[in-house]
């Protein structure tokens, strides 16, 4: 018998897939399992069948001998088990399998019950998500705004963020908009009558359009992750142990420490950010002696690679840092090539700043030396556009 | 429990069918029977309704073989047929009495 695999109409529309599975039969293709993604038919010549779905005792089993039996004296043969319910097949002009619909609404009320619940979890999940996506802000007292967080999480996640939120969002309206539809069958059962399944070429069209959105979501989902694989971190940071700025090159009375060890270049990471979700650190660290004495340089170099705009994310950044304090330079004070710069204000022998050009930002930390915010922000621009 | 409240169509056909013990698909057609082939009861209904019945204590299981349950009322369920049939006997007598079968 040749096989014929369609995609599943969706479990939870009864009247939809009784009238879908009957104009199956009539095609000469007899449904034999319902998956959740998939339906298997047989094919064989075509035949006139009416189908029903009859909720089942348990979600996922079979009717037990007794009551096949019984439906089988009735004229409805069982046909497969379908999630929560089971399906049965019979002859036209069969005595309804339910003619009671007020009491076949009773026997559905523990699959709406799931599927209500289903829509509060899944809801709770969308809000455990979003808190989580966006907690790097919000644990934050330091004056972050909604666009700040926001811009923060774009940041740090890329294009996960908002593919992951689509996501979260999708599954929350498909299983809100499954509930809906399902009670609003219960409720014309209810009310007497049995609803016809006559929505049913919108319903297959929706089905598709919701496999296809979510295939899609899901492949830019892994994109967007597999976007973020070749760098040490997710913003992206200079490649392997190179910096953008040297010692040297801020302070030319400084000699470096060329060596490994406490002194010289290293790669380590000092935390910058405090959250838990930032990555975010000053990864690139240059001492001027082998003792680690001052005077010494820590940077973080950034490309943004996603629409948020670099001085938003500079910002945002700015403001879950160490320079959450700091002061925009002004326009006229800002050296060639820099957007935007924010600076700490003056401290003894400590230049804190970060400067944008482009998509491009490097926050410097330079501890110990004799340069001036003014210099080390020229030096910073110098090498962002070198 | 259901006793006080009006019992459905099916609820009232599947008692009085089970005046005499019967298996389900029997049933079936004694309900058929009872009300002069007006009422069909489907088995999805049968079934789910013997279930309720039985857990109600209106019918309890008679005998049962290798293929078939026999279904038999309790005194529970026939007090309740019967205060049933009371119920409908008094809403046709006053319906009478206000001569409604004139209308």
């Amino acid at each position: 018998m040749k096989r014929v695999y369609r995609i599943s109409l969706p479990a939870w529309a009864v009247a939809e897939r009784e009238e879908y599975y009957a104009q199956m039969a009539a095609r000469g293709l007899f449904v034999r399992r319902c998956g959740a993604f998939l339906t298997r038919f047989e094919r064989g010549d075509p035949l006139r069948k009416i189908y029903r779905l009859d909720a089942a005792a348990e979600r996922g089993t079979e009717p037990p001998d007794e009551q096949r039996r019984l439906y089988e004296d009735g004229g409805w043969q069982f046909v497969c088990k379908s999630d929560w319910f089971n399906l049965y097949a019979a002859a036209p002009g069969t005595t309804e399998l339910h003619t009671d619909p007020e009491w076949q609404s009773e026997t559905l009320a523990p699959v709406r019950r799931s599927l209500r619940n289903d829509v509060i979890a899944k809801a709770l999940y969308a809000v455990f998500w979003v808190a989580l996506l966006f907690a790097n802000g919000l644990m934050f007292g330091r004056g972050m705004t909604i666009g700040d967080t926001v811009c923060l999480a774009f940041v740090q996640l890329g294009w996960i963020l908002p593919m992951l939120l689509l996501l979260v969002l999708a599954l929350v309206a498909s299983v809100a908009a499954a509930f809906a539809h399902f009670s609003h069958y219960v409720r014309s059962l209810r009310a007497g009558k049995r609803p016809e399944g006559r929505r049913l070429r919108r319903g297959i069209l929706l089905r598709r359009a919701e496999g296809a959105a979510t295939a899609l979501l899901t492949a830019a989902l892994i994109v967007s992750f597999l976007s973020l694989l070749p760098r040490s971190a997710p913003l992206g940071g200079a490649p392997g142990d190179e910096h953008l700025l040297r010692l040297e090159q801020l302070d030319p009375d400084v000699q470096p420490f060329s060596g490994t060890g406490l002194g010289g270049v290293e790669s380590g990471a000092v935390d910058f950010c405090a959250s838990p979700l930032a990555s975010f650190q000053l990864d690139c660290t240059q001492l001027s002696g082998p003792d680690g004495t001052v005077p010494s340089l820590f940077q973080h170099y950034v490309e943004v690679r996603v629409p948020v705009g670099a001085k938003a994310a500079a910002q945002a950044l700015a403001k879950s840092s160490f320079l959450y304090d700091a002061e925009p330079v002004e326009e006229d004070k800002l050296p060639d090539g820099v957007d935007f710069a924010l600076v700490n204000a003056e401290m003894e022998q400590t230049v804190e700043l970060c400067a944008v050009s482009g998509n491009r930002i490097l926050t410097v930390q330079y501890i110990g030396g004799g340069m001036s915010a003014a210099d080390v922000l020229a030096r910073a621009a110098e090498a962002l556009n070198a | 429990m259901a006793q006080n409240t009006p019992m459905t169509e099916a609820m009232y056909y599947l008692l009085l069918a089970l005046l005499r013990p019967a298996h389900g698909y029997r049933l079936m057609q004694q309900v058929s029977e009872a009300s002069g082939g007006r009422v069909a009861m489907g088995a999805g209904t049968m079934y789910g309704l013997l279930s309720k019945l039985e857990k109600e204590g209106l019918i309890e299981l008679e005998k049962q073989d290798e293929r078939r349950k026999t279904y038999a009322l309790t005194n529970a369920g026939r007090e309740a047929l019967g205060a049933e049939y009371r119920r409908l006997r008094a809403l046709v007598s006053d319906g009478e009495k206000m001569e409604v079968d004139r209308l």
